[in-house]
């Protein structure tokens, strides 16, 4: 069985892979709700990297994107950013505020907010359902919304997870919104300590233990 | 006649450095990292580190990732090239606050990352040219080896010269 530099088995790295995607799932059914339109997942990708290529999963350091950034705090902390091209962003915000679209032109206060709320519909159901899985209490932050260079927007949830490491593992999710794919994407950033606990309390609740 | 560029991007933690005078040094897409030039005139030798946090905790790790490692290794591959240490001319740029102010998030890693860096320059007795740092905009740097040229650029900004 192959074991990763950080220690994890492939066979742990699945079933991480399963708790993340499952609440993946649930997080675009809620953003899906919230926004009105049908939102599917089109793509779902674990991938470990070297820190130093993390501006990479992005398209590049200095690929302006907006991105609603929140942490999840509790039992274990981990990275939630939900990034889109700042375009399809502003298309995002006249949905959310019935505009026409290409009304929105600069994210003010109320733009913003309307995308902090996404973050947290989105926030909220990925996390509730790594809690329905695993047992874990975690919760969102408040939301930061962000326009800015990818590498400068993933500083903070990378600097946090390098602490005590050199690899990230991401899991990155691309949707479809009416099923037009756009590049929409929910970036899940785990510290070890928080892949720790969601597999230790998965093993415990599939065997009975509470 | 314009010759072609090498730019040379200095990734997450890594240290580069450079004597070749086609070569432009960069980091691009600083939020709360911090981009360190270092540059001799006399020997044309630049020299950028991409600081990610501010203290290794073991103390005995060689990861450039860590201010307090990133600064000695620069100095150290600078002065293999050729440089003098009285001569470098040292400039800082990054550490900005990206997150809000005030949330149970805001490691304020930017300015801690910058006060870091600031004191091993200090206690290495190297004093700072320049410096470009805090806010909450994300910014690209470049050095220019051939001339010890330093630009800075933000988002709907360009170029600055520092």
């Amino acid at each position: 069985m192959e074991e990763h530099k950080s220690g994890i088995q492939d066979v742990e790295l699945w079933k991480w892979a399963e708790l993340v995607g499952e609440g993946t799932q649930n997080a675009v059914r809620g953003l899906s709700t919230m926004v009105g339109l049908d939102i599917k997942v089109v793509a779902l990708d674990l991938k470990l990297i070297p820190a130093s290529q993390a501006a990479n999963l992005l398209g590049g350091a200095e690929k302006e994107m907006a991105a609603i950034y929140l942490m999840m705090t509790g039992a274990a902390t981990g990275h939630i950013l939900l990034i889109y091209p700042k375009e399809v962003a502003f298309g995002l915000v006249d949905m959310l505020m019935g505009s026409e679209i290409g009304t929105t032109k600069e994210l003010g206060e109320m733009e913003s907010s309307a995308l902090g709320e996404m973050g947290n519909i989105t926030g909220s159901f990925f996390l509730n359902s790594v809690a329905n899985n695993t047992g874990l209490r975690l919760m969102p932050s408040i939301p930061t919304v962000m326009v800015d260079m990818a590498g400068s927007i993933l500083d903070a949830a990378v600097s946090d997870i390098l602490h005590d490491r050199d690899e990230l593992f991401a899991m990155e999710t691309v949707f479809s919104i009416d099923n037009k794919e756009i590049n929409g994407m929910l970036l899940v950033l785990p510290t070890a300590e928080f892949m720790d606990a969601m597999l230790a309390h998965s093993r415990q609740l599939e065997q009975g233990v509470n | 006649m314009t010759v072609q560029a090498n730019v040379v991007v200095v990734n997450l933690g890594e240290v580069k450095v450079s004597k070749d005078p086609q070569t432009v040094l960069t980091c691009l897409g600083l939020g709360s990292c911090v981009g360190l030039c270092m540059y001799d005139p006399v020997s044309k030798v630049g020299g950028m580190a991409h600081i990610v946090l501010p203290v290794s905790f073991n103390g005995g790790t060689n990861n450039t990732k860590f201010a307090d490692v990133a600064v000695p290794s620069l100095l150290q591959r600078m002065r293999e090239q050729g440089a003098v240490r009285a001569r470098l001319v040292t400039k800082l740029v990054g550490g900005s606050q990206m997150l809000k102010q005030g949330t149970e998030h805001n490691f304020n890693t930017g300015q801690r990352n910058v006060e870091a860096t600031n004191k091993v320059l200090s206690d290495e007795a190297i004093a700072i040219a320049a410096a470009d740092v805090g806010g909450n905009r994300g910014r690209s740097l470049k050095l220019f080896v051939e001339s010890g040229k330093v630009l800075v650029k933000s988002i709907g900004a360009s170029d600055v010269e520092l």
